[in-house]
């Protein structure tokens, strides 16, 4: 069975100031797997908002999710 | 103006250490201002092998050599500047040392590190450590100089701003180069949480520090030094000089670009920054802090550490309408954006700016500031203070410029303030005490409990009270390739680790990587560099000449916490206090991270099962005789 497949966003900034950039995802994955299904991947850790709830970078996403990566920096 | 010697020492010459072969003296210089007395304790490998400098020096000296129970402002307490086996060395990110004692906020353990280049000038002119004991009878401060040693008068510069002193001592020792630990009025006035400065702009911040300093009498330790600090194997770490210097312009893009002000909005999104002392999930105007439109008006010049190539330190010249800002203060750092801007409801780049400016101008803490300021305002809002011609309120930024003065002067408000939120709830009662965000007393970090479960923990369980740097960070351990993640596999951790919430394996996660931060805090290494086991294994190896691995660096990872708290319960700290105040379990109601959190019992079992990992009984009490 052929199902459309059904999507949900992603926004990254990749560094802290960057432009953000929207990928579009395959819906039932998680966040990780869904970036690297299209090829990025993030060299900075970040944290997940999805849906404005900070979340899980294991979190599996469903379809019509918003999802914003925020760039993460330790001490100071 | 007055430029007397009152005492003089030099110790014996170091041939080893000239030689540039070795990362340590042996030589810890021991000062009693009381009698002006001066000696050299001598330590050799195995002191270095056991405690590496910093924080195990600091518990070695605090546990031998200061009575339980003193009073941290009584000249019986000590004073301890000491950098590790590899401040000061090619390493880079070894530009750090620590500052210790027995802290006056919280009674507990004192340890707080300071980048820049003091540490570094320390070891440059022979010394490994200071241990200063005693209480000088008029101000005094120490002028040590490739092994000479000299206690100056300092009654001139008693009552001066960190920087005006700095340059009196600079001009009458005739050197611009001389590095200066100082402490400004705030220290004087035996305020709990001053901070001692270096170089005016790089604070050993954390539980009252200047406090101490300023109840010896001492205003300055000014230092110069033209050895080398050596490797003995220098070779075991060129694999690990070209993993930094090939690679630090990836590793370490956040901090070039815009240091740590860079996650001020990103903290804030994510539900990471307390806002209006934990109340609130959001700040109005938190796009004016954000660094992208903060640095083109505020940051003029970037500043580094000792052999650190990433220069992540900001530098911020202000002129403008309600305030200009010296650049010799250097620039506030996100802890400072959180605790004097979303903490307080304060949108106002300038006024968060300057309240860090004269943070460093009058030697005060700014977390600890901060968090005292905001719970001020909440009990200003509440009606639950009387009779002050002055209270601060919350999203007014002229009110926090005027209480960072007040609280250095001691004046109105301001004394209460200067003794830090959990003394002031305490007087003024359970209301009072509902709005608090301290652990054992320290006003917590900016990175929030009910978001990051594990720091919270860590913050129960520090021995200095609520600190993020010897601690977990979730959000590092969510990620898969993070430093964090990568340590924690490398110990068997099943990670990355889930973001919220306190399993069983994140209590391992915590256990590990506090070992490891006391290891960092006692090297003294940045950890902002991602190190991991290899180059920390190699470092060591290097500096030391003796072979260190992974398993070494837990033992001495391990017997740093064990000193740490042993000292916490000859102190008179119990399970009791292993805890965090009311704001911690206060929930949100919308956010990022709405309705998140520890129950006061989830954080008790975590204790718990932190004591059961460690091998330590329901108390938190180690079995005795461990090594």
């Amino acid at each position: 069975m052929k199902e459309k497949q059904i999507k949900a966003i992603i926004q990254v900034e990749r560094l802290p100031g960057e432009p953000r950039q929207s990928i579009e995802v395959v819906a039932g994955v998680t966040i990780l797997e869904a970036l690297a299904s299209v090829g990025v991947s993030l060299q900075q850790p970040v944290v997940a908002l999805v849906n404005g709830k900070t979340s899980d970078m294991n979190y599996v996403v469903r379809p019509g999710d918003y999802v914003v990566l925020l760039p993460q920096i330790a001490g100071g | 103006m007055m430029e007397k010697v009152l005492q003089t020492f030099e110790s014996f010459p170091v041939q080893k250490f000239l030689d540039g072969k070795s990362a340590w003296t042996g030589q810890v210089l021991k000062v009693d201002l009381s009698s002006g007395e001066m000696r050299v304790d001598r330590q050799g490998e195995d002191f270095y092998r056991r405690y590496l400098g910093g924080r195990g020096v600091i518990l070695y000296y605090l546990l031998n050599e200061t009575p339980p129970g003193v009073d941290a402002l009584a000249a019986e307490n000590l004073l301890i500047f000491a950098p590790g086996l590899l401040t000061g060395t090619v390493l880079p990110g070894s530009g750090r040392h620590a500052v210790g004692g027995k802290s006056p906020l919280t009674g507990a353990l004192a340890s707080g590190e300071a980048g820049g280049f003091w540490g570094a000038e320390l070891k440059r002119a022979g010394y490994d450590a200071i241990v200063i004991s005693g209480k000088a009878q008029t101000p005094v401060y120490l002028w040590i100089r490739d092994g000479k040693v000299e206690i100056r008068d300092a009654s001139h510069l008693w009552g001066k701003l960190t920087a005006d002193a700095q340059d009196i001592i600079r001009a009458e020792l005739g050197d611009k180069n001389i590095r200066t630990a100082l402490i400004g009025p705030a220290g004087e006035n035996l305020v709990r949480f001053a901070s001692v400065m270096h170089d005016v702009n790089r604070a050993a911040g954390r539980s009252g520090l200047g406090a101490v300093m300023g109840s010896k009498n001492l205003k300055a330790v000014a230092v110069r030094g033209s050895m080398n600090v050596g490797l003995a194997n220098k070779e075991v770490l060129d694999e690990t000089l070209k993993w930094i210097l090939s690679g630090y312009k990836t590793m370490m893009g956040w901090a070039i670009k815009y240091g740590t002000p860079g996650s001020v909005r990103y903290n804030h999104d994510s539900g990471g920054t307390a806002i209006n002392n934990y109340r609130d999930s959001a700040l109005e105007g938190i796009e004016q802090l954000e660094a992208k439109s903060y640095f083109p008006k505020f940051v003029t010049a970037r500043d580094t550490c000792y052999r650190c190539p990433v220069r992540c330190k900001t530098v911020v010249n202000y002129r403008g309408e309600g305030a200009n800002i010296e650049g010799k203060y250097g620039g506030p750092e996100y802890e400072t954006f959180g605790a004097l801007g979303p903490l307080c409801r304060i949108n106002d780049p300038v006024a968060v700016a300057k309240a860090n400016e004269l943070c460093a101008a009058y030697g005060l803490d700014t977390i600890s500031s901060g968090g005292t300021v905001a719970f001020t305002m909440e009990c200003a809002e509440k009606g639950l203070l009387h009779g002050f011609d002055f209270v601060p309120e919350f999203g007014n930024g002229a009110s926090l410029i005027e209480s960072i003065t007040r609280i250095a002067r001691r004046e109105g408000i301001g004394d209460w303030m200067a003794e830090g939120s959990a003394r002031m709830a305490q007087k003024i009662g359970k209301n009072a005490i509902e709005m608090l965000a301290v652990a054992k007393g320290q006003e917590l970090p900016l990175h929030d409990p009910r978001m990051k479960n594990a720091t919270a923990l860590g913050y129960a369980l520090s021995p200095t009270g609520a600190d993020h740097m010897h601690n977990l960070l979730d959000n590092f351990a969510n990620f898969p390739d993070s430093d964090v993640t990568n340590r924690l596999k490398e110990m068997g951790i099943d990670a990355p680790l889930p973001l919220f919430g306190l399993s069983d394996e994140k209590i391992k996660a915590y256990m590990y990587e506090v070992a490891v931060k006391h290891v960092f805090d006692s090297a003294v290494i940045c950890q902002f560099y991602p190190y991991e086991y290899r180059h920390l294994c190699a470092a060591l190896s290097a500096a030391g000449g003796w072979e260190v691995s992974i398993q070494e660096v837990h033992q001495i990872g391990r017997r740093i916490a064990i000193m740490a708290r042993q000292y916490l319960l000859r102190e008179g700290f119990t399970v009791q206090d292993d805890t965090l105040s009311a704001r911690a379990f206060y929930r949100l109601k919308d956010g990022p991270i709405a309705g998140r959190g520890l129950t006061i019992q989830e954080l008790k079992q975590g204790v718990q099962r932190y004591f059961e990992l460690m091998g330590w009984d329901d108390r938190g009490v180690p079995p005795p005789n461990i090594s």
